[in-house]
């Protein structure tokens, strides 16, 4: 078994195992030296790989990322050091190993387990969890040159986080509504009033897990039980 | 279109701030370290996102959304645990590979795929640094088995699975997992990592 899972170290290094055999990977590397020194080389190469095929983005994409990263506050910093020094001492091995996102992705799991934050604290660091989420997936959708939604989804975490651009403002007396639709019908994620929107309005949301598309409606002030409009935009989720 | 950065290279009196010392700066919050940092990792994150994704609208789009990410999450990287640029690669690549598997489950275009003649000339940036890179990577590309050579970057630069692999060369999926591994190590030595 042990020796099954070490040769898949290079298809790991790659990300090339599905998400499932990903986990199971990433759970053995703790206790395995030898594939976490050998990770440490692959992703190294990895890296040499991508060098290989780098080609300058656009000029505007660099305004774009800065102004956005402007507007967009930070994980405390304080806290997660706290955190990885836990693991550090709990995991010395899986540390040293170099295995970041492994480590990222566990303490996306040990975030949401713990609940010591305040509630503002804990959002944001249950956003960065989502959006580092080992199984976290990425749908956008576009209505022409209008409004985009993206929706980065984790099931095993059931949450998402919404990513809205250049919707349109809402009229008086009317709320967008968020709803995840599934085989159970449609299920509120929130209601966002047009003082709510920004560019972009960015929202973490719960209960995501069993849906399989999430849309937004306009509804009347303060939301609907269910739906009482047809759908603005409808994003599928991977 | 050429960005007006310093090269990797960099000029022997000024020292470039190493990039793990940057990130410890956007940790902090420090905008104009993230704005360097943009400039000295984005070729290679934007370049990694397009040839896995080959939709220029989608890299840009994962391109900004790493960088969010990066700025967000700094202070989670350790030096102790990696290259930054490393760390950023492994973020770009993973999500790239979800937005390429995602679209493979919406429409079957694996036919379309044929990467294993390792990195694309015309894709590649016009400059020194990179072009040597280039070059050393698809030499040492060369000393692979086909079968490395094409397992390794038909999941790197086309974002499949071992197992999608498995079924486009029609060969057994243990054997795939076997040459990927086989294909790094023989890659990491001609390439002279340091462990």
């Amino acid at each position: 078994m042990s020796a099954e899972m070490h040769t898949m170290v290079g298809a790991y290094a790659l990300d090339a195992l599905d998400h499932r055999e990903q986990v199971a990977f990433e759970a053995h590397l703790a206790s395995c030296p030898s594939c976490a020194d050998e990770l440490v080389g692959f992703r190294a190469t990895a890296e040499r790989l991508g060098d290989a095929v780098a080609t300058a983005p656009p000029r505007r994409l660099r305004a774009a990322v800065l102004q956005q990263a402007a507007r967009t506050s930070q994980e405390r910093r304080v806290i997660s050091m706290q955190r990885s020094d836990r693991w550090r001492r709990r995991m010395p091995m899986l540390v040293a190993a170099a295995s970041v996102l492994a480590v990222v992705g566990l303490l996306g799991v040990y975030l949401v387990e713990r609940d010591r934050l305040s509630d503002q604290q804990n959002q944001q660091e249950r956003e960065a969890a989502v959006l580092a989420a080992t199984d976290a997936t990425t749908s956008s959708q576009r209505l022409g040159g209008g409004p985009r939604v993206k929706v980065i989804a984790s099931r095993s975490m059931d949450s998402a986080v919404v990513v809205m651009h250049d919707v349109p403002p809402l009229q008086e007396g009317t709320n967008y509504q968020m709803w995840a639709v599934g085989d159970g019908g449609a299920k509120s994620l929130g209601v966002m009033a047009g003082d709510d929107l920004t560019e972009p309005t960015t929202r973490l949301v719960k209960g995501i897990r069993g849906a399989d598309w999430v849309g937004i409606t306009v509804e009347p002030e303060g939301g609907s039980k269910r739906p009482t409009s047809e759908p603005l935009i409808k994003v599928q989720l991977a | 279109m050429v960005e007006p950065v310093p090269l990797h290279a960099g000029d022997p009196d000024e020292p470039e701030t190493p990039l793990s010392t940057l990130m410890v700066r956007v940790a902090k919050g420090d905008e104009g370290a993230f704005a360097t940092l943009y400039d000295r990792t984005s070729a290679a994150v934007h370049g990694l996102t397009r040839r896995v994704v080959r939709d220029p609208a989608r890299a840009e789009e994962i391109t900004q959304e790493v960088y969010l990410q990066v700025w967000r999450m700094a202070g989670r990287y350790d030096p102790e645990l990696g290259s930054a640029k490393g760390w950023l690669l492994t973020l770009a690549h993973r999500r790239a590979v979800d937005v390429v598997r995602h679209d493979q489950a919406s429409t079957n275009r694996e036919a379309r795929y044929d990467w294993a003649g390792g990195p694309d000339v015309d894709v590649v940036d016009d400059e020194v640094m990179t072009r040597l890179e280039h070059e050393q990577v698809r030499r040492c590309l060369q000393t692979l088995t086909d079968l490395q050579r094409e397992s390794v970057t038909m999941a790197y630069y086309g974002g499949h699975t071992y197992a999608q692999v498995s079924s486009l060369l029609e060969v057994n999926a243990a054997t795939v997992k076997t040459r990927m591994r086989d294909g790094l190590i023989r890659l990491r030595d001609c390439l002279g990592v340091h462990q």
